[in-house]
C-alpha cells in the first residue's frame, strides 16, 4: 500500500474520530435532504445549489482547520520523520477530504433529485449530473484553499480566512452572472439557475473544468507552502 | 534489521579506525539561532547537544530530522544528502517533546502504522512491534487502549516505541521522555547498538549522565565545542551546562592564544 492511501486512510480516520467527517456528510447529503423533505418550493434548484454552497464552505473550513491542527499539534511531523514527504501528506489529507466531501455531494444530489417533481421541465438527468460534478470540481477548489490556509495560518485563523474568501467567492459569482463559467462556484449557479441558463452542460462542465485547473493550481502553491513550513 | 551494516561489522577496529561519520552538516544557517553550522557526528557516537541560546541544539536536531528547514546548508547521512524514503529517510528517526501521535490511537495501531510507513513484511513488523512494546515495557492490555487516557507518560514511551521500530541508524533526540521519572527515562534511552549513533538536544545536560559519550556546545549559532567526557572529566568539569561552558571557554581561550603566537612568529 502506498504511504499516500496510508495517510489518507488515517486522515479519514482523524476525521471520523473528530466527528468532523459526520460534519462534512451532513452538511452535503442535508442540502439534498432538506430540499426532499420541502413540498417541491417554486425556487427547488436555487435552495439546492444554495445548501451545496453551504456544504462546500464547511468542508473548506474542516480542511483549513485539520490542516493547521495537524501542523501544529506535531502530527505531521510525526509522519513526516516516518519518510513520509510532505507531498505525500498533502495527497493523503486532500484525497481524504475530497473523497468524504463528494461522497456527501453525490448523496445529497441523488436525494435532491428525488425532491424534483416527477415530469419536470426544470432540468433533465444528464443536466443535473453534470451540475453536481461541476460543484464537486468547485468543492475540490474550496478544499485546497482551506488547506493552503491551514499550511500558513492557526487552526481559528484558517478557518475564518477560508470562510472569508468563500463568501468573496459567492459575491463575485452572484455579482458577475455573465461570468458564471469562467469562475469558481460557477456550477452552483448554473445548478439554480437550470431554468434558464442554456446549456446547463456546457457551462457546468466548464465550471468543473475551470475549478479543477485552479485546484490544482492552489494545491501546488500548498505544497509550496508546506516545504517551508517549520513542522 | 534493515541496518545495512550489522553491530559485529562496526565493532571491528579496522571498520571504526576509518571513523566513518554517520552526520554531516555543512554551513546550516537558520534565523538567528545558526550561522554557517557545520557538525560532523562518526557513527556510533552518543551526542549530547547543547547551545546557547537553548533553542540552536532544538533548531539543528529539528533541521536533521527534516522538520524545519535551513536556509542555506546541506546535511549528510550516511554520505547521502537524500532525505527521502530511498535515501536515508527509513535510517533515521527522531523523537520530540511531543511525539505527535493520535490520542484515539493504542499503542500498537501507532506502531503498526509506523510499520506500514516503513512497508516491512507483515511478520517482521508484527515481530518488531513486540519487541518494541516490550523494550518500552507497555504491557499488552494497555497496548489496546487509546493512549490519550494515559497522557504524557504513554505517549512519550509509545513515541519512543515507533521511533525504535525502524531500527534505526541515527537516532534524534530533543528533550525525549521528559514525563518519565529519570531512572525509567535513562533505562530507556540506554539503546543497545555499537553502530547506533544518537544525538540528543537537551536543557538539562546533569540528566543525561551515562547516556551520551561526547558532548557538543552551540554558541552564537556555531559549533563551540566537541569534546568526549572524559576531556570533560579530565578538565575537572561535570557534565552540566556551567562545565561544558567552562571547558569551551578553556578551548577558545587556548586557541586564541595559540593564534596570536602563530601571529607573532609570523610577524617575526
Amino acid at each position: 500500500m502506498s504511504q499516500a492511501v496510508t495517510v489518507a486512510r488515517l486522515a479519514t480516520r482523524e476525521l471520523f474520530m473528530t466527528f468532523r467527517l459526520l460534519l462534512i456528510l451532513l452538511a452535503s447529503a442535508g442540502a439534498g435532504a432538506v430540499a426532499g423533505l420541502l413540498p417541491a418550493p417554486p425556487g427547488l434548484m436555487t435552495l439546492l445549489a444554495a445548501g451545496f454552497g453551504l456544504a462546500i464552505v464547511v468542508a473548506a473550513a474542516v480542511a483549513a482547520w485539520s490542516l493547521a491542527e495537524e501542523r501544529f499539534s506535531g502530527r505531521i511531523g510525526w509522519l513526516i520523520t516516518r519518510s513520509v514527504s510532505r507531498a505525500t501528506y498533502l495527497v493523503g489529507w486532500y484525497g481524504a477530504l475530497l473523497l468524504v466531501a463528494v461522497g456527501g455531494l453525490a448523496a445529497g444530489g441523488f436525494l435532491g433529485w428525488l425532491s424534483i417533481p416527477p415530469g419536470s421541465v426544470v432540468i433533465d438527468a444528464t443536466e443535473y449530473v453534470a451540475a453536481i460534478v461541476g460543484v464537486a470540481a468547485t468543492c475540490g477548489l474550496a478544499l485546497a484553499v482551506g488547506l493552503l490556509a491551514g499550511a500558513l495560518l492557526r487552526p481559528r485563523g484558517a478557518m475564518l480566512v477560508t470562510i472569508a474568501l468563500c463568501a468573496i467567492a459567492t459575491i463575485l459569482v452572484v455579482l458577475l452572472p455573465g461570468s458564471t463559467a469562467w469562475l469558481p462556484g460557477g456550477a452552483l449557479v448554473a445548478l439554480a439557475g437550470a431554468s434558464e441558463i442554456e446549456p446547463v452542460v456546457d457551462v457546468a462542465l466548464r465550471a468543473a473544468g475551470v475549478g479543477l485547473v485552479m485546484a490544482a493550481g492552489v494545491l501546488v502553491v500548498c505544497q509550496v507552502v508546506l516545504e517551508r513550513t517549520d513542522l | 534489521m534493515t541496518s545495512s551494516t550489522p553491530d559485529a561489522l562496526w565493532g571491528a577496529p579496522a571498520l571504526r579506525a576509518l571513523n566513518p561519520s554517520a552526520i554531516t552538516c555543512t554551513d546550516l544557517v537558520r534565523g538567528g539561532l545558526l550561522d554557517r553550522c557545520s557538525l560532523v557526528v562518526p557513527v556510533g557516537m552518543r551526542l549530547l547537544l547543547v547551545g546557547q541560546p537553548e533553542e540552536s541544539a532544538s533548531m539543528l536536531v529539528r533541521i536533521v530530522a527534516g522538520l524545519s528547514r535551513p536556509q542555506h546548508g546541506r546535511i549528510e547521512i550516511a554520505g547521502l544528502n537524500d532525505s527521502t524514503a530511498g535515501g536515508w529517510g527509513r535510517r533515521v528517526a527522531y523523537l520530540g517533546p511531543e511525539p505527535g501521535i493520535h490520542a484515539w490511537m493504542t499503542p500498537r495501531e501507532a506502531l503498526q502504522l509506523a510499520a506500514r510507513l516503513l512497508a516491512l513484511p507483515a511478520s517482521e513488523a508484527a515481530r518488531r512491534v513486540e519487541r518494541a512494546l516490550a523494550w518500552v515495557r507497555i504491557p499488552a492490555d494497555i497496548a489496546d487502549r487509546p493512549v490519550g487516557p494515559g497522557g504524557p507518560p504513554l505517549l512519550q514511551r509509545t513515541g519512543l516505541a515507533a521511533a525504535l521500530i525502524a531500527d534505526p541508524e541515527v537516532l534524534l533526540l530533543e528533550e525525549p521522555l521528559r514525563a518519565l521519572d529519570g531512572d525509567e527515562r535513562a533505562r530507556l534511552l540506554r539503546l543497545p547498538g555499537q553502530r547506533r549513533t544518537v544525538v540528543l538536544a537537551s536543557h538539562h545536560p546533569a540528566s543525561e549522565e551515562g547516556l551520551v559519550t561526547h558532548v557538543a556546545l552551540l554558541r552564537d549559532g556555531q559549533v563551540a565545542l566537541l569534546a568526549s567526557l572524559r576531556d570533560l572529566e579530565a578538565a575537572g568539569q561535570s557534565l552540566s551546562m556551567r562545565g561544558i561552558l567552562a571547558l569551551g571557554d578553556a578551548r577558545s581561550a587556548a586557541e586564541a592564544a595559540r593564534s596570536t603566537e602563530r601571529a607573532q612568529a609570523a610577524a617575526r
